[in-house]
């Protein structure tokens, strides 16, 4: 019967930590592993530190430090345990929540001279809003889909250098999904050999990048990494839904 | 249980009577023996038509899986009238070997991947492909009836090869499947003409359009249930329609969101006899004709046990389900966005009710009428509305599980979600309701605390453990100690499945749960500290579960390695999806996945998963792969 097992010699060899698995997608930060194998390249075990909150009620302006913060709950992969599909509907709500209660706040500041106070208010209002939601992302060529938490991105640059990591790895000469060394694409500027779209809510597949980020969130369901030659054609959000028919993708 | 004993009893004494040799089976029920003849059979031992009557009694599949181990002749007797087959990993045998082990086999019940596939922690592409399994049935069992797969790789080859290949088939049920489009589902729908069941729960569906429901032939007629919540278009009203008229067996349908409330009634008056309704949206304006018809035909569903679906419920509608409500004893409000008093309005009216899921929105003041008014419940799950993160004020705290746990006497199933916790709520839901069997308590802010204490939450959970001596599955959270898994490992005896993240301190807290739990037989665990030393102790101990999940925890390459020479009847998985270059012994793995199987290493293992069998020179002598 074992009650107490020795622990120094597994201490001195784990003193490095533990890398954060993050999944399918990326949260917060993600430190890209080196050569060598070292544990602390790739981050830390989650520990109560990181959850600065905890004992006592969520301060509201955690929320606010936009690149420091540590990982919320709701941004640790897989936390809390809620299935896709009801996550889903929670990011619906929250959309449709936000939009609404977006519409009245910005009429509410129309209506008050300008202030500096009630701007910040809806600043930080936006910014306490969270949104969880993973969707899928698919590339061409690739057997294996990956999935992507667009909550832990802000804007599209964001979004494309996380994938970019995911499918061709930026670090050169190392070997990606693709099998293949490659040179860091520029899936953004129309430059490279591929192109990202998405579909949105009514079934469409669209350019990525032309609508404003928040509302791109709220309308996509998954996301795909399209060859630029197939990617002719496709919609885009200032086109008229006749046009956009036909001009659907095969 | 107690019928069963008695026959064992009968049985045994008769055969004693006999005198019988009989020997007892030491491998695990899974081993296959050749095949008796009949006449062995008869001569002296119980005539197998008698067994075969008395087996026939035998439902649950542990109590035959314990009846096929006493003798080879009761072993073929139960292989040959076993008609349910369930296989809660499909990795832990091969397809062939059930197919031929049970020639009567009329259902067969899958499970895929690891229950935290269910939170994006398992990558895509590990595996649980459907199709070896039905390929090997449907070139061996042609008269298999009904397929259950939960958590499966299902593609439209999968779904069009039971189409053609089982000529009675009649049931599919599939749960947080995915990998497949509604063209599959058309296959179904068009070829299997003795079809009961399609019900299509979470699961993540290819949706090409609504057209899939069309393919119902005209003459079918045969439909008992049909559920479609988790697609996403919208079918055509008429199709649907039709379908319904000319389905009077229709006890069950579950709609998808996309169907509007404008045509909820018409097609409710084509279906008064359901048992089961899954509602779509909610949330459309009616005028007060449209009201009161719909308010009408609800109440015309005199058979009505069971409501689901709800999105976005309007509060202005409660009203029309108030008919319906005496009768419910399930309610399914996790989707629907309504506030307590609107939620107060509708439970008090559910006297009958056994099964409650609804959000956090309920609050305290909404579970305390549950503990006045539900007398019957058994089974409470509260989910998060999120409403927290808006900082909206909704107060769900610990007291909301403490009322239902006093009120409700027969409560034994509960899953809530709850930013924090207390010991002592612990403690007196523990005291009120000893009858748990399913307890899993979320608190959603990790490692926190007794918000009043500061205390970590190992005594509240050592009250569970102890007084719920039935307690077949656990799921902790808050801030736990080695202690809280010491205590589990001592008092929690029948425990089956347990569900740990962000706990423990060192090795000590595996080693208490591995050694302790007698009856383990799932353990999932993430971001604990932990994993070599405790794992490599219990080794022998993971041959007698199913599984063991490890993500985010302190397990090295080297233990990986290990455990996979020393243990030849474990599949060990190290599943990385971003593997070093380089991998040392002493580098952590991100996440480990072992289970007990029978059929060897897996041949379909992705790139991101290693197992020993993939580098043989790292020492694999003693394993055979086939």
């Amino acid at each position: 019967m074992i009650t107490e097992l020795d622990m120094g010699k597994a201490e001195s060899e784990l003193e490095l930590g533990l890398g954060l698995s993050l999944g399918g997608g990326t949260a917060a930060k993600i430190v890209k592993p080196g050569g060598g194998g070292a544990w602390g390249e790739r981050g830390r075990l989650l520990t109560a530190k990181d959850f600065p909150s905890v004992g006592s009620k969520r301060p509201a302006d955690s929320a606010s430090h936009a690149g420091a913060s540590p990982p919320r709950s709701s941004q640790v992969v897989g936390w809390p345990p809620i299935g896709s599909h009801r996550m889903n509907s929670l990011v619906n709500n929250q959309a449709t929540k936000s939009a609404r209660e977006e519409e009245e706040e910005e009429e509410d500041v129309k209506k008050k001279a300008k202030d500096d106070e009630t701007k910040d208010v809806v600043t930080k209002k936006v910014n306490g809003k969270v949104q969880i939601g993973f969707i899928k992302v698919n590339m061409d060529g690739v057997a294996i889909g990956r999935k992507v938490d667009l909550n832990a991105h802000s804007s599209y640059e964001n979004l494309a250098q996380t994938l970019e990591d995911m499918f061709f790895r930026a670090s050169p000469g190392t070997i990606g999904l693709t099998g293949q060394f490659t040179k860091p694409l520029r899936l953004l500027d129309g430059s490279s050999e591929f192109v990202l779209t998405y579909e949105d809510k009514e079934g469409d597949w669209m350019l990525v990048g032309d609508v404003p980020w928040r509302m791109f969130i709220t309308s996509v369901k998954r996301l795909r990494v399209m060859k630029t030659s197939e990617a002719t054609g496709l919609a885009t959000r200032h086109q008229d839904p006749k046009e956009r028919q036909r001009n659907k993708p095969v | 249980m107690a019928s069963v004993s008695l026959l064992f009893v009968t049985l045994l004494s008769v055969t004693l009577y006999i005198n019988i040799k009989s020997f007892i089976l030491w491998d695990q029920s899974q081993t296959f023996l050749p095949s008796l003849s009949d006449s062995v059979l008869m001569d002296r031992r119980f005539p197998f038509k008698v067994l075969e009557h008395i087996f026939s009694f035998v439902d649950s599949n542990e109590d035959r899986n314990s009846v096929s181990l006493v003798c080879k002749s009761w072993f073929e007797t139960e292989r040959r009238t076993r008609k349910r087959v369930f296989v809660g990993n499909c990795y832990a045998v091969s397809p062939l070997k059930v197919a031929r082990r049970f020639p009567k086999m009329r259902s067969l019940t899958l499970k895929g991947k690891p229950h935290f596939a269910d939170y994006n922690l398992v990558p895509d592409g590990w595996g649980g492909y459907a199709w070896p399994w039905i390929e090997a049935m449907a070139a061996r069992r042609p008269l298999l009836e009904e397929i259950r797969l939960k958590r499966m790789v299902v593609t439209d080859e999968c779904l069009e090869k039971i189409a053609a290949s089982f000529r009675d088939f009649k049931s599919l049920v599939l749960t947080s499947c995915e990998g497949f489009s509604t063209d599959g589902i058309a296959a179904i729908a068009s070829t299997c003409r003795k079809l009961r069941n399609l019900e299509l729960r979470e699961c993540i569906v290819d949706d090409l359009g609504g057209d899939w429901l069309s393919y119902f032939p005209e003459t079918s007629t045969s439909l008992v249930s049909l559920d479609f919540s988790c697609l996403d278009s919208e079918v055509k009203l008429s199709d649907l329609e039709r379908l319904l008229s000319r389905s009077p067996n229709l006890k069950s349908l579950k709609l998808n969101r996309s169907v509007t409330l404008d045509v909820l009634e018409s097609l409710l008056r084509r279906a008064p006899q359901l048992v089961e309704l899954g509602t779509g949206s909610f949330s459309d304006e009616l005028d007060p004709e449209e009201i009161s018809k719909l308010t009408k035909a609800l109440s015309e569903l005199k058979q009505l046990k069971s409501l689901s679906g709800l999105w976005d419920l309007l509060p202005e509608y409660i009203p029309v389900l108030y008919s319906v409500c005496p009768r419910l004893t399930s309610l399914n409000l996790s989707y629907a966005t309504v506030q307590m008093p609107d939620l107060i309005d509708l439970l008090s009216r559910c006297s009958k009710l056994q099964k409650l899921w609804v959000m956090d929105l309920i609050e305290d003041k909404g579970l305390k009428t549950v503990a006045l008014c539900c007398k019957e419940l058994r089974e409470l799950r509260v989910f998060p509305s999120g409403a927290d993160l808006d900082e909206t004020d909704v107060t769900l705290t610990e007291q909301g599980l403490v009322s239902v746990s006093e009120g409700c006497q027969k409560l034994e199933s509960v899953l809530y979600f709850c930013v924090q916790f207390t010991n002592a709520a612990l403690v007196s839901i523990a005291k009120n309701r000893p009858n748990f069997r399913c307890f899993r308590l979320c608190v959603m802010e990790p490692f926190a605390p007794d918000y009043r204490t500061q205390q970590p939450l190992d005594e509240g959970f050592k009250a569970i453990v102890e007084r719920c001596k039935d307690l077949r599955r656990l799921s902790v959270s808050g801030l736990l100690t080695d202690k809280a898994f010491e205590y589990i490992g001592v008092h929690a005896k029948k425990l089956r499945m347990l569900s740990i993240a962000f706990a423990g301190d060192s090795d000590l807290m595996l080693h208490h749960l591995l050694s302790g739990c007698e009856s383990l037989k799932k353990l999932e665990i993430r971001d604990c500290p932990f994993g070599d030393t405790a794992l490599l102790e219990n080794a022998a101990k993971l041959e007698t579960m199913r599984s063991l999940w490890m993500s985010s925890c302190f397990v090295s390459f080297g233990a990986c390695k290990q455990l996979s020479q020393k243990m030849p009847r474990l599949n060990v998985e190290v599943i990385d999806e971003h593997p070093p270059k380089t991998r040392p012994d002493s580098s952590p793995v991100e996440r480990i996945y072992i289970y007990r199987t029978v059929a060897g290493p897996r041949l379909d293992t992705p790139e991101f998963v290693w197992t020993i069998h993939k580098k043989p020179e790292v020492g694999v002598s003693r394993l055979a792969i086939r």
